[in-house]
């Protein structure tokens, strides 16, 4: 219950603060703050906002919404720059422009920002599951419970039921119904929150300043924080070698090799549902499969997988893959699907695949596979939280030292690849869309 | 047709749910005030819960406050809980209680276990690694894979990878070829007991209490070393209660903790009785923090 | 070869796609004799390519070029035609030819691809080439098969009348071939025989000789 009411009050918040955003997206200095707000995982911003709120409803709904109203933005800008608008230049000139808005632009924007709002409920319900591994109360907390456990059935209950909950959103979510969720959701968390604004202030004008500068400070205990520049620096090199640059080495190994493997077992994937060469019933049940490994959290795949085999790269490697491959074929299929052949197209599936239809989506297969390129990256650090090394692994450490200088300068530093990564990324897909 | 009904008997449905809980939760919230209290999961939760839910109805009743358990994830949550002031009490490990104190200026460590003064970490190891108990730290170990417990805990983390260095005179990263971080004592012995990882760090209360429930196999998993004696647990509380409870509530909490005689609460910890603690009994712990670098200093 | 034209043979076929009202061939009957070729004439919209398609289906083995070529636009010219005797080698074979065209299998393609001067565009990727040159690749791709009965759905619509003219009579000699044509004059003056089709029934059924101006006329006319 309490996962859907973080998604939902995440997701609620960050519609109207995204689309209180999205009219200056093509402001420079908003779009790098919010590049950077999204480029940050949901749960390192449940991270930064343990320390600041605590164990409660404001940390999960926030780490949800922060990045999603960074995404919002960024989604409901391009609706707006992509719908055509002379409709709206009919009405009245002096009408004020808020109203010229309402009547005029939103009925036309509705449709698509509705739908990509929809969608997005869903990986905010994904998402907030996922916050649970880190103790706020979501299914992953229990689910995480039950693993540690043993409790393997009851584990699996809340894996189906995460299922159901997901596979039974057509059902449930209804334009009729969202102001009766929105108000649930609202009482549902209300009761749980518990704001100290001491400890914000202290988050924020205190724990995030680097050590070198707080240290007399702390140790005549004035809590004085001086200005320390060499130190400072040399602080900051010495996060850079030991920790920052081996753990961006090993976050882009495992990127990579995720990158390439996902490649490779989405193109199996897509062998093994695409309508031309498949009987109906094998490629049902392959779809179903692949749905489950969608709308499974790559980070609950992960942890599953660790559980198995302990950690290192391979369980990590598993999951992304799986989750990623699973991604990109369920993009590309629809281009697949939608091919027409020739009729003396010789028998033979590989033939067929290899010669027909592989090279017809080769293109948009890769734009697909570079557009999760980047969420590799993100989810690649993030594993480390499970024990692999990477960036997420020193940040772990660093909450668990309480060294939220360090936090912060580690997060910072990921949000820099993340987005040196997305703009390539970006490049390449408009190349290959060519 | 019948569809929209459904999906309107199911949202009735999810709104009285909801209305109940909120009901319970406001009740709750609207009664005297409470003292809120964790612990660091260094267990299986469910055993937590039932250790910690006993002591909470056990001080109630001593001190006629009443006192909550809130249940948390990691050793950094429960620190960060104590600092925030979202607990005021909390049973800490060794080196996070250290940690707690040294953030929230005043805090004092109030009690401990009596087999907290001499505590010690074994070192176990997987039946295929061939080793077996010594008094000495193995140069065997060199190369294998091995696993601390949570990256926040005393016996753990802290006090095995203090002796490692010692012993080996390198950081654990380049001793063994993999090292890891199981998350909690239950776990890292059932890692080593699985071969997941052929060594492993464990407090040695939880080894002797998970063996003497019969859950351990010895014929697959031994233990190879005891470190040196240290001190560990200690319930650490805020120095604001007094505010809300009076100037000597810190004493009477201390006190109720030091006369519970209760065997099945303190099997369950499982310690012989409570005594007396204080800060400067921790002071090890934190050279030995500051020492590995995990302190800043 | 005569078992395979006897499949041919249609009986009072009528033919409607799913969900249409009324059918796109009523009450055909046509037989085919071996090494014979047919052109099916009409306006558009008489069931040319319906007929086509469906005879098509009924022989796996035969060849067929398709009106929009179906060629693959990422492949070259070399995987393109070669794709037209995939059913014959063995599957890693032809997967290693995908990645790395074999030198014997090169010069195959290459003589069929001069036939139709498409050998010098051997190696261009096929998205690359015009409306015309692609046709010629599709018709490369059915002579390559190299099968007794080969199928044409107005295999020379986008040709330059010279080349239109030679695939033509490639297509008309050594084989079964039948073939839906746009140009009633090249239609006359290389094939053996004119089935005419009308609103979905045959209009008329001759020998190129015995067709004259006037059924012609008619045929086209409203």
């Amino acid at each position: 219950m309490n996962t859907v009411a973080f998604a939902f009050t995440g997701v609620s918040i960050a519609i109207v603060s995204g689309s209180l955003f999205a009219p200056f997206y093509k402001y420079k200095l908003v779009r790098i703050v919010l590049t950077i707000f999204r480029s940050i995982h949901e749960i390192f911003w449940a991270f930064i906002f343990l320390p600041v709120f605590g164990l409660n409803s404001v940390t999960g709904i926030f780490a949800i919404a922060v990045p999603y109203s960074a995404i919002f933005a960024k989604r409901f800008y391009e609706i707006y720059q992509s719908t055509d608008l002379r409709a709206c230049n009919e009405l009245p000139r002096n009408s004020s422009p808020v109203l010229r808005f309402l009547f005029g632009a939103l009925p036309l924007l509705y449709e698509e920002m509705r739908e990509f709002s929809s969608y997005r409920v869903e990986c905010a319900i994904r998402s907030s599951a996922v916050l649970g591994f880190i103790g706020l109360p979501t299914l992953g907390f229990h689910l995480e419970s039950f693993f540690n456990e043993g409790k393997y059935s009851q584990a699996f209950a809340i894996l189906l039921l995460f299922y159901v909950i997901i596979g039974t959103k057509k059902y449930w979510l209804r334009r009729k119904l969202v102001p009766v969720y929105f108000l649930t959701s609202i009482i549902f968390v209300w009761g749980n929150t518990h704001v100290v604004w001491a400890n914000i202030v202290r988050f924020f004008t205190y724990d995030i300043i680097p050590w070198p500068m707080r240290r007399d400070g702390f140790i005549n205990n004035t809590k004085q924080i001086l200005w320390r520049p060499s130190e400072t620096i040399d602080w900051f090199f010495t996060l850079l070698r030991g920790e920052v640059l081996p753990g961006a080495r090993d976050t882009l190994i495992l990127t990579q090799i995720t990158f390439l493997l996902s490649g490779v077992f989405a193109i199996l994937f897509i062998g093994l549902i695409v309508r031309k060469i498949n009987k109906p019933l094998s490629r049902k049940f392959n779809r179903i499969l692949l749905l489950v490994l969608r709308s499974t959290p790559e980070y609950i795949i992960a942890y599953i997988a660790i559980q198995l085999w302990g950690p290192s790269m391979v369980p990590g490697i598993v999951a992304l893959v799986l989750h990623n491959s699973a991604v990109v074929t369920i993009l590309t299929i629809r281009n697949a699907d939608s091919l027409v052949l020739p009729l003396d197209v010789a028998k033979g599936k590989i033939n067929c695949f290899f010669f027909h239809i592989l090279p017809q989506i080769y293109s948009s297969f890769l734009g697909n596979l570079f557009y999760r390129w980047e969420v590799m990256v993100r989810e690649s650090s993030i594993l480390g939280v499970l024990g692999i090394y990477t960036l997420g692994f020193y940040i772990d450490s660093a909450i668990s030292d309480d060294r939220m200088d360090k936090v912060i300068f580690l997060i910072m530093f990921m949000s820099i690849i993340n987005i040196v990564i997305d703009s390539v990324s970006n490049k390449v897909r408009s190349v290959l869309l060519e | 047709m019948t569809v929209r009904y459904l999906i309107f008997i199911i949202a009735v449905i999810f709104l009285s749910v909801l209305f109940i809980r909120f009901k319970q939760d406001e009740s709750r919230g609207a009664g005297e005030k409470k003292i809120q209290f964790t612990a660091i999961p260094d267990q299986d939760e469910s055993r937590l819960t039932e250790r910690f839910s006993q002591i909470a109805l056990y001080l109630s009743k001593e001190t006629g406050v009443e006192f909550v358990y809130i249940p948390v994830k990691s050793y950094a949550a429960s620190v960060a809980a104590f600092k925030n002031g979202e607990v005021q009490l909390a049973w800490f490990g060794g080196l996070s209680g250290v940690r707690a104190r040294r953030a929230v200026a005043g805090a004092r460590a109030i009690a401990q276990g009596e087999e907290d003064k001499q505590f010690v970490t074994y070192f176990i190891a997987n039946y295929r690694t061939g080793l077996t108990y010594s008094q000495q730290l193995s140069k065997e170990l060199e190369g294998r894979t091995f696993t601390f417990g949570s990256k926040g805990s005393t016996s753990g983390r802290l006090m095995p990878e203090y002796y490692l260095r010692k012993i080996f005179n390198r950081t654990p990263g380049k001793i063994f070829k993999r090292v890891g971080y199981s998350g909690n004592h239950s776990k890292t012995i059932a890692l080593v007991q699985s071969g997941s990882y052929e060594i492993g760090a464990v407090n040695y209360r939880v080894w002797e209490k998970e063996l003497k429930e019969g859950k351990i196999d010895l014929t697959k998993v031994s233990v190879i070393w005891k470190t040196p004696e240290y001190t560990d647990y200690n319930w650490t509380i805020r120095p604001d209660v007094t505010e809300d409870f009076g100037t000597d509530f810190i004493d009477i909490v201390q006190n109720a903790l030091l006369s519970l005689e209760n065997r099945d609460i303190l099997d369950t910890f499982p310690r012989k009785s409570f005594i007396k603690a204080d800060n400067s009994m921790y002071d090890a712990i934190l050279e030995t923090g500051l020492a590995i670098g995990i302190f800043d200093e | 070869m005569s078992s395979t034209l006897s499949h041919l043979n249609l009986k009072n076929f009528t033919f409607s796609y799913p969900q249409a009202e009324n059918p796109v061939l009523t009450n055909i009957n046509l037989t085919f004799k071996d090494g014979e070729s047919v052109a099916l004439i009409g306006p558009s919209g008489a069931g040319k390519s319906t007929l086509l398609n469906h005879l098509k289906r009924k022989t796996p083995q035969s060849s067929m070029i398709h009106q929009e070529y179906l060629l693959v636009p990422q492949l070259s010219v070399f995987h393109n035609i070669f794709m037209g005797r995939l059913d014959k080698n063995r599957t890693i074979y032809n997967l290693i030819n995908l990645i790395y065209p074999l030198r014997k299998e090169r010069a195959n393609v290459q003589r069929t691809a001069r036939l139709l001067d498409m050998d010098k565009f051997i190696d261009v990727q096929c998205r690359k080439l015009s409306g015309g040159e692609q046709q010629r690749v599709a018709v490369s791709r059915a002579l390559y098969r190299d099968s007794s009965l080969c199928f044409a759905d107005e295999p020379v619509s986008a040709m330059d009348p010279e080349n239109g003219e030679k695939t033509i009579s490639l297509l008309t000699t050594g084989r079964t071939t039948i073939a839906s044509m746009h140009n009633t004059e090249l239609a006359l003056k290389y094939f053996d025989r004119i089935v005419a089709l009308k609103n979905g029934g045959i209009h008329f059924d001759l020998k190129p000789l015995d067709v004259d101006a006037g059924e012609l006329k008619e045929l086209y006319s409203e």
